[in-house]
């Protein structure tokens, strides 16, 4: 069944969004044809054609995923989701591996689009294509642990991509309960506000409960910047009391030896899981379509 | 009546809209094997009858079963429910809409779906956004119809469709039901669909009105249901007009 949900997520993510992928493609594309030739002024102007399809890239995808899916349970197509026999659990996994399949794939494209961009560049500066790209690479190479921290960072991302996904999709679906439908939209926004204020206090109060830590060392980038070789911050775990941790960051802004509470990085997930659980109970048994 | 013939009960079944009631304390037996037109003037509660019947409204209180269950995932694969709105992607096409269907119902019969597309003159490959309200009904019908349901709910099935489609759609309708199921048609146009039905359940501001055999009803009222229904409404809707404001009505139902 979740495989047929599956099917059913993509057809439709092909129908909606397909057309607005090939105006995006087409105003790219114009763009770095223009920046390649060299024109005067005119190249230089084309160059936000490429910058804007980049942009419109992943911002229309995460616009298109939320449309959907609160068109798809809540709006007149709700009345076929919600009648399919398709258990709650089912159904919201299969919109769920969707959406996050549709973004990560939006994104791939961004990152596609934006080494054409570079391409480009290189055309139009007379230098070999994909030079601009080989020398970042390159950079990246002597700096000991920068891949390292961007890989940490693209993981970071796409969790706080699945973990902003999930927390949405909960403001919606409850949002569009009996007892919120008299605010209208305004109901997913109010408990969107909801979730976001519970994830603060959820972070602040694991960050300070649990007694771990993630000390970040800037030793290495202070020194740095005052002329040393080019190197990443230091990181290591370490066990305390996390409040005097806290309270030293507020005393001190910029140490250069800082601890964050490793508990903070449990919030995300506690949070996501009881949106997603409290989300099929929404669907399963709490809905009620105007 | 049979404990075993009954497919819909309700009990005590109340839904309100902000303080405002649309079904009240409805209590409701609904036997195998009917057509039931389910008539009432606007804002009666039968949209919000087949809606909790058929699972898309969960907040109400008192008892409402179908086949003895709750509404729930057990009933979906049992009632087959077209809603008073367009429930189909507007890119998609007949035959898109077909596909989904024997996807997700075991008992969609997709060949015989396919030969009342084409005999209601429908173009299977045609995009739903290009198509009339009444083409777009018809895809509906075609597709709720061809399910072996056990309990079949109409919302509103034939409005704004022209006369000539409304008698094909019932046609539809009627080709596709069979006598060991219940079909529930929720419809203010009475006239239309009077010649096919078996049971009649008046509903107002929420409360059973009347109910009771198409024949019966006729015979004691000298009329049609259409008459029936003008009679018990009209002549209310008058009155309150005189007085300024209504009143809450009487039960004056027979089950």
């Amino acid at each position: 069944m979740f495989s047929r949900v599956l099917k059913y997520e993509f057809a439709a993510w092909r129908r909606s969004y397909a057309r607005f992928l090939i105006v995006i493609g087409l105003v790219f594309t114009l763009g770095c044809v223009v920046v390649a030739l060299r024109m005067p002024i005119v190249s230089e102007l084309a160059l936000a054609l490429p910058i804007l399809a980049i942009m419109a890239l992943p911002i229309s995808q995460f616009v298109l995923v939320v449309v959907s899916y609160y068109r798809s349970l809540y709006g007149p197509r709700g009345y076929l989701t919600h009648t399919l026999p398709v258990p709650a659990g089912t159904l919201y996994a299969g919109k769920l591996v969707a959406s996050m399949a549709a973004l990560v794939v939006s994104g791939a494209l961004m990152l596609a689009a934006i080494v054409l961009t570079t391409v480009a560049l290189d055309l139009s500066a007379r230098t070999a294509p994909f030079s601009t790209l080989r020398d970042a690479l390159g950079a990246l190479g002597r700096v000991p642990g920068l891949g390292l921290w961007i890989a940490g960072l693209g993981l970071l991302m796409l969790l706080s991509l699945f973990f902003n996904i999930i927390s949405i999709f909960c403001a919606i679906s409850t949002g569009s309960e009996a007892r919120w439908q008299g605010l209208g939209i305004g109901g997913p926004v109010l408990v969107y506000v909801l979730i976001y204020v519970a994830g603060q206090l959820l972070t602040l109060g694991l960050m300070l409960t649990l007694p771990l830590g993630l000390q970040i060392d800037m030793t290495p980038v202070a020194l740095a910047e005052s002329g040393g070789p080019l190197s990443m911050p230091g990181l290591g775990i370490v066990s305390g009391n996390m409040l005097m941790a806290f309270w030293d960051a507020i005393r001190e802004p910029n140490p250069l030896v800082a601890t964050v509470g490793l508990g903070s990085f449990l919030a995300g997930p506690v949070l996501t899981a009881v949106c997603a659980w409290r989300t099929v109970r929404s669907i399963r048994c709490r809905t009620s379509l105007r | 009546m049979d404990r075993d013939d009954i497919i819909v009960r309700t009990q005590k079944l109340t839904k309100h809209y902000r303080g405002r009631p649309a079904l009240e304390e409805l209590d409701l037996e609904l036997k195998n094997g009917r057509i039931i037109g389910l008539v009432g003037p606007n804002g009666s509660g039968k949209t919000t009858l087949l809606k909790i019947l058929a699972g898309v409204l969960a907040d109400y209180s008192g008892t409402a079963e179908v086949l003895g269950m709750r509404p729930g995932l057990e009933t979906k694969s049992l009632v087959s429910y077209m809603p008073d709105c367009s429930f189909l992607e507007d890119r998609m096409t007949p035959n898109d809409a077909l596909d989904l269907f024997a996807d997700f119902y075991s008992d969609f019969d997709r060949k015989r779906a396919y030969e009342m597309l084409l005999a209601f003159r429908l173009e299977p490959t045609q995009r739903l956004r290009d198509m009339s309200k009444g083409m777009r009904e018809k895809v509906q019908i075609t597709l709720i119809m061809n399910r072996a349901a056990r309990l079949y709910l109409l919302d509103e099935p034939i409005s704004g469709v022209d006369p000539a489609s409304r008698q094909l759609i019932l046609e539809g309708i009627l080709r596709s039901y069979s006598s060991d199921s219940c079909l529930i048609i929720s419809t203010h146009l009475i006239h239309d669909i009077e010649p096919v039905l078996d049971e009649v359940v008046f509903l107002d501001r929420g409360q059973l009105r009347l109910a009771g055999n198409a024949e019966d009803l006729r015979a004691e009222s000298g009329g049609s249901i259409d008459q029936l229904f003008r009679s018990l409404f009209q002549a209310e809707a008058a009155r309150n007009w005189e007085l300024g404001a209504p009143e809450r009505p009487g039960f004056v139902g027979r089950r």
